[in-house]
């Protein structure tokens, strides 16, 4: 493809379909800049570091990043649809409620009722958004102090602990030496690729971020890939609200607060358009491990916290800014 | 086909991450740099600007003592404080001080440490039990001798007649709790002094302003006196009061000894606060961590008392703590140990006389 469009500059000149291969590499090399930098992060740290480079170290950073990748996981279907959750990270604390007061009545109805209670936020979030025709950034943001309430209204504002045996197991055990947390991250992982790359619905969610005028005219049914959208990325809150509480000894309605921007951040660094229709589920995923890298590793090198904080705001802007320049030169 | 292609980039940076980590992990054994030049694993569960005042206390202490500290703050998330434990237990750090995010939470973390022989210490706030009795030791303030000596204070300037409102912490949280118990206790013991209302704002001056606001529709003038468990509220109820010209008039306390307050308590808008002492509260807790790991003596409890400030004594703390600040830094490392020996862990200053 790109040989084609050397033998033939004229093609670019006229505007074709074609790009010089320059610009094609260009584009690779920042499409995949992410890849390159995390691998960088990695490697600067291990050399500056001796602890870093550890595998106990490794399996620290991969634990701080499961929960954050399961709300970012979600968060990339709702920002491919064009729209947004900012109600993740409340569902976070409510669902470690839910779970933590259920909890005596045996674990697996807990676990049930804390992702169900994600799901059900989803659902109201999604049907508002489809059926009601709220912006989703107003439905989400009044969710997001709902939620909150709700959690603290069931909890009476105080942590629920005492939690039994059955339940902390969930984030403290392992299988196979791997903690069921990585566990749960690189199945969902895999079960959602699997879903965005070689499903209808998948295919359907990129069609309705990306025009979806154009999606209901090829007969998508654009309503219910939207309420399915955000039903995905409560019950994925609700999941990382009971591995967290599992994680903490405790049901804390404040748990999740300030989550949503961080998948927000890790949606956006992994190079998925905020306006829909374009990015990689594996940039999410990318976009997680470089926080959670930077956050573990900026730490063990004694970096202060105030210091951090700028890092990443910076590493947020400049990939909006490479994602902005990519966008220019698609359209 | 970008999917697939993305994808096996992603096998691949995740293949080199497996071969760099485990290329690395022979390196990296024990960090720890035993009795003599101890690591120390310091978490707070955010950087209020009593903790911000606190880490150069610790700073201090650490360099007279030879150790490292290793700083971590939690931002209020229990889960960032859960990691951060995690990875002072990898790198294997000879001890650990934890100022807890959330009472009820870090068993299995404690647990972790302890399986590994690292000492668990905890300062500023307490962990509920089975955690604390899993810890060597807690270095913090006496809340509800602070609590008791605000009441007190209060109680005494209003001739022991009057109405006053209660601005409480984060209702559940053991300063709450602790410093509530002391106000209310010693209230008891003035039947001319009736509490009219008692509410929550955060350690917050806004939600202060909110709620002194609200009250000061429903009581007016009726009000005589604002008790509050921390100065930032006190701040913020002054703030209130000024909008109807109350204040002087309305008396107010408040807990910490804050820059702000000790400005207040000098002109005279408040009658009093309570100077929780941040450097040497969290210093101390780093000499008590270092003695642990030496095999040393120390306490199992140490609870500070806050000397009480009020107009009198308002200019020699002020110095102490801010104008002159590194001439008691100086000598704060000398204060601790000397704290530390006498068992009166609240003692201000090498120059006090015993408490």
């Amino acid at each position: 493809m790109s040989s084609a469009a050397v033998q033939d500059p004229a093609a670019e000149v006229a505007d074709g379909p074609r790009e010089p291969w320059t610009r094609t590499a260009t584009r690779w090399v920042v499409e995949h800049a992410i890849f390159a930098m995390l691998l960088v992060f990695i490697v600067v740290f291990a050399i500056l570091s001796p602890v870093f480079g550890s595998l106990g170290n490794a399996e620290v950073i991969l634990l701080a990043a499961s929960t954050a990748a399961l709300l970012a996981l979600g968060q990339t279907f709702v920002i491919l649809t064009g729209g947004i959750d900012l109600s993740v990270g409340s569902v976070v604390g409510l669902s470690g409620v839910v779970s933590a007061l259920v909890v005596p009545h045996g674990v697996v109805l807990a676990v049930v009722c804390g992702v169900g209670s994600g799901l059900l936020v989803g659902l109201v979030n999604g049907t508002a958004v489809s059926a009601g025709r709220v912006p989703p950034f107003v439905v989400t943001l009044g969710m997001m102090t709902i939620a909150l309430g709700l959690a603290q209204v069931i909890s009476d504002g105080s942590p629920i602990s005492g939690l039994p045996d059955g339940f902390l197991a969930i984030a403290n055990n392992s299988w196979l030496g791997i903690p069921i947390p990585i566990i749960l991250m690189v199945v969902a992982f895999a079960v959602l690729w699997l879903v965005l790359g070689r499903t209808r619905f998948g295919m359907n969610v990129y069609a309705v971020g990306g025009n979806p005028l154009a999606a209901t005219i090829a007969g998508i049914k654009t309503r219910r890939v939207t309420t399915a959208v955000y039903c995905l990325s409560g019950a994925l809150a609700g999941i990382a609200g009971v591995v967290l509480a599992s994680r903490v000894t405790a049901g804390i309605a404040t748990t999740g607060t300030g989550y949503e921007l961080d998948s927000i951040a890790a949606v956006v660094i992994g190079g998925i358009s905020l306006v829909g229709g374009r990015g990689r589920i594996a940039g999410a995923m990318v976009g997680v491990l470089i926080i959670e890298t930077l956050n573990n590793g900026l730490d063990i090198l004694n970096v202060s916290s105030f210091y951090q904080d700028i890092i990443k705001g910076a590493l947020i802007i400049a990939a909006v800014f490479v994602d902005v320049r990519v966008a220019k030169r698609d359209s | 086909m970008t999917g697939r292609r993305t994808t096996s980039r992603l096998v691949a940076v995740l293949a080199a991450l497996a071969l760099t980590l485990t290329g690395c992990s022979r390196l990296s054994s024990h960090q720890g740099g035993g009795a003599a030049h101890p690591v120390i694993g310091f978490t707070v569960y955010n950087m209020t600007s009593y903790i911000t005042l606190g880490k150069a206390g610790v700073d201090r202490e650490a360099q007279a003592l030879g150790a490292q500290v290793l700083w971590r703050t939690a931002n209020n998330d229990v889960n960032n404080q859960v990691s951060q434990l995690q990875s002072f237990i990898n790198q294997g750090v000879d001890a650990i001080v934890i100022a807890p995010v959330n009472a009820a939470t870090l068993k299995p973390e404690i647990e972790q440490a302890r399986a590994k022989g690292i000492p668990v210490f905890i300062t500023n706030l307490t962990l509920d039990q089975p955690m604390s009795g899993m810890t060597q030791s807690y270095v913090g303030a006496d809340d509800v001798a602070a609590g008791e000596q605000e009441m007190r204070a209060m109680a005494q300037s209003l001739g022991g007649k009057g109405n006053i409102v209660l601005l409480q912490g984060p209702l559940g949280g053991s300063g709450e709790i602790d410093r509530t118990k002391g106000v209310l206790q010693e209230l008891a013991k003035y039947p001319g002094i009736h509490l009219l209302a008692q509410q929550t704002a955060d350690w917050d001056r806004n939600e202060a302003y909110n709620v002194m606001n609200n009250w000061l529709s429903a009581f007016g003038t009726k009000i005589d006196a604002v008790v509050s468990e921390n100065d930032d509220m006190a701040i913020g109820s002054l703030r209130s009061l000024a909008t109807r010209g109350l204040v002087g008039k309305t008396k107010v306390v408040g807990i910490d000894g804050l820059q702000d307050a000790l400005d207040r308590v000098r002109s005279g808008e408040m009658i009093a606060t309570n100077l929780q002492n941040a450097p040497l509260q969290l210093g101390m807790a780093v000499a008590v961590a270092v003695r642990g790991v030496r095999g040393q003596a120390y306490p199992k409890e140490a609870l500070m008392t806050m000397p009480l400030v009020t107009k009198s004594n308002v200019d020699v703390i002020y110095d102490r703590l801010y104008t002159h600040r590194d001439a008691y830094f100086q000598t704060l490392p000398q204060l601790i140990e000397s704290n530390l020996s006498s068992g009166d862990y609240g003692r201000q200053s090498l120059t006090d006389p015993a408490s």
